[in-house]
């Protein structure tokens, strides 16, 4: 397990570990079922206590990990400070365009243009030719007004 | 007889198309590095809902099967798998391809391919009907028996280590639950939240699980660069005398993978692995595996084209899934309103029969599919992911959104595609997650119903024959792992008499096994 590895097994151990209290508390107090031996509240309560124990090995499978040494571990692809900018650059633009067509702020087709412009320059990671921004814009353009006319036209499902 | 007659009936012209179109996109996602079969098929639901259920089982079952053949053409062109289950052909693909037998190494991987999805399909036609008839006189308590069976085996030999392949099959379990409690009809742990009551849908959820937790981890990945081999198409045909030398391996390989198909959550990738390894033990000339042998191409190929029949097996007849697609296609049967299990034959005859129809032909079209496209496929290959990905991520927001109407759906999927990035960075396996999201309902309610019958005892979990045999199956493949760590127990006993216990005083991980049919 590699320093990377352990982090985000580490990170994956305390959400399951919150999940299975959070789940494991509402479901200990369901009441008791009248005519069902168990009832509705045992079977996930059974699975909250399962999922907390093996969290908290996860985490500490990770913690006592020693993996290999610093100098023979792979080199990350990219610098961590990097990726994790650019992970949350591709989480805002999500949720601006996610937001942007719940509330029919924009047109879709606007929206999508915009969306597939700027996440398809995100992800070359280099400042884009002019030729290369005209492919992302046609491609918005295209994706936009065919995944409209494909669920408007063809499976007749309004978009908001 | 009648049931092939009745399969033969299945094939229209409305089905044949659908199946063509699944086989080709199937074919073409495969060979992509990064995109998989769950995640075309997870992004295709919402386009089946105007379709019958029959013919959309039929397209997505095609694409199943063409993802699992696709991912050939770039092990051999590019050494890059374009799917977990064709990690094996790259060690003798590319090796053949570079030596300058292109055409050579494409046919014979696709005629395994055609040969191992013919010999699973025979073994799907002749065991899932009596298989269902069997299931049929299943009690409550032996349905929560396979469905433990099940549980054991995908935590068990699913990629990562055991304790993380639990923890996965537990949370998709427990994230199934909020909703609607089956047996009482009314709603629990919604945390007063209306949209709640319905639960988690299955399509975002997997929408989320497979594609956009791809989408993330390529946005922050490296795409590899390899050299690329052009693709000369000379010697591509194989002729009969190649298929006599390569009998005996395309029939045993066939056959494990269908075999191992059929086994909960062991994926097309552990097929190949196996049959690769039987072939080497049984052949003359062990040593050119890995530099190009076409023997280790046919068991790979063979096997893991295999796999798909065989897990198609407990699916339409026990219900249950085989694999993290398996899971999906359930899912897509439950939203076209149809109960997988042993009374689909009863009343859904037409959506067996599809299935059916589907395998077969699209067996058969991979193989010309494969040889035809492998030119046109690698210029999509190598389309920088900047152009493919945003878009897929538009059709996977308005995917989620279309099943329902809702835009909750939509936050669903996003959440769970955080969830699926954050386990596939700790290399936790999302197959068991995906498998464990479907069981959970079938092995609460059976479990309850269970309990209701026997006024609240357990016992007939293991007074029944059947019942005990699954309970001891499920905890022999629960504790095979730890033999290795007992028998080494037992010889630092032998040498230093230290105390058992000392080994277990610290719990290593295990290596990694290769791979991950999510």
């Amino acid at each position: 397990m590699n320093r990377e590895q352990r982090h985000w097994s580490i990170c994956l151990g305390v959400m399951m570990l919150a999940l299975g209290g959070v789940l494991g508390y509402a479901s200990a107090r369901i009441p008791a079922g009248v005519f069902d031996p168990i009832g509705s509240g045992s079977f996930p309560l059974f699975l909250s206590i399962l999922l907390m124990v093996l969290a908290a090995g996860t985490i500490l499978q990770a913690v006592a990990s020693q993996g290999p040494p610093a100098a023979q571990e792979a080199p990350p692809p990219g610098k961590a400070g990097v990726r994790a900018a650019r992970l949350l650059a591709l989480a805002a633009l999500t949720m601006a365009y996610c937001a942007s067509i719940a509330s029919a702020l924009l047109p879709f087709e606007v929206s999508t243009f915009l969306f597939v412009l700027a996440v398809g320059s995100l992800l070359q990671r280099r400042v884009l030719r002019a030729s290369e921004v005209l492919r992302l814009g046609l491609l918005g353009l295209v994706v936009g007004i065919a995944v409209k006319a494909v669920f408007t036209r063809i499976l007749y499902l309004n978009l908001p | 007889m009648e049931a092939l007659l009745t399969a033969a009936s299945m094939l229209t012209l409305e089905a044949t198309g659908y199946i063509v179109l699944g086989t080709l996109l199937g074919v073409v996602i495969g060979a992509v590095p990064g995109f998989t079969g769950g995640m075309l098929i997870a992004l295709s639901i919402p386009l089946t809902f105007q379709m019958g259920p029959a013919n959309a089982l039929a397209l997505l079952v095609a694409m199943y099967m063409g993802s699992v053949s696709g991912g050939l053409v770039s092990a051999i062109l590019l050494r890059l798998p374009g799917t977990p289950a064709s990690v094996v052909t790259t060690f003798d693909g590319y090796p053949l391809a570079r030596s300058g037998k292109v055409g050579r190494a494409l046919g014979v991987a696709a005629s395994a391919s055609l040969v191992g999805g013919v010999v699973s399909w025979v073994v799907l036609a002749a065991l899932a009907y009596p298989l269902s008839r069997l299931a049929v006189n299943f009690t409550p308590w032996h349905y929560f028996g396979l469905v433990v069976v099940a549980l054991a085996l995908i935590t068990t030999v699913s990629a990562g280590s055991q304790l993380k392949g639990l923890l996965a099959a537990i949370a998709g379990m427990l994230l199934a639950l909020p909703g609607d409690d089956p047996s009482v009809g009314a709603p629990r742990l919604t945390f007063g939240f209306g949209s709640l009551e319905n639960g988690f849908a299955l399509l975002p959820v997997f929408l989320g699980i497979f594609a956009v937790s791809q989408l993330i981890g390529a946005a922050v990945a490296h795409a590899p660069r390899t050299e690329v081999i052009d693709p000369k198409l000379h010697g591509v045909w194989l002729r009969w005398p190649d298929y006599r030398t390569h009998g005996r391996n395309l029939a045993r390989s066939s056959l494990l993978g269908t075999l191992i198909g059929l086994l909960p959550g062991v994926g097309a990738n552990i097929g190949s692995i196996v049959a690769y390894g039987a072939a080497r033990r049984a052949s003359r000339e062990p040593e050119r595996f890995g530099e190009g042998s076409e023997e280790g191409i046919v068991a790979s190929e063979a096997a893991n084209n295999a796999t798909v029949g065989g897990a198609l097996i407990p699916l339409v007849a026990l219900g249950i899934p085989g694999s993290a697609i398996d899971a999906i296609l359930i899912g897509a049967l439950i939203l076209h309103g149809v109960t997988p299990g042993p009374l689909l034959f009863q009343n859904n005859p037409d959506i067996f029969y599809s299935i059916l129809v589907s395998c077969l032909l699209s067996a058969i079209m991979i193989y010309f599919a494969v040889i035809m496209l492998a030119r046109p496929m690698l210029v999509l290959v190598r389309v920088p992911s900047a152009y493919l990905l945003p878009a897929i991520f538009v059709f996977c927001i308005l995917g989620a959104y279309g099943s329902s109407g809702r835009f909750y759906d939509v936050w669903v999927m996003l959440g769970f595609g955080v969830l699926g990035f954050v386990m596939e960075r700790a290399r936790v396996p999302l197959a068991p997650f995906a498998i464990g999201y479907v069981l959970a309902p079938l092995a609460e309610t059976n479990l309850r119903t269970g309990l209701m019958i026997s006024g609240g005892s357990f016992a007939p979990l293991w007074s029944s024959p059947v019942n005990l045999a699954m309970m001891a199956v499920a905890l022999l493949i629960f504790l095979a792992p730890f033999a290795p760590r007992l028998r080494a127990a037992a010889e630092v006993r032998s040498r230093k008499g230290t105390p058992a216990g000392a080994v277990f005083s610290r719990w290593r991980p295990e290596p990694d096994k290769v791979g991950g049919d999510s």
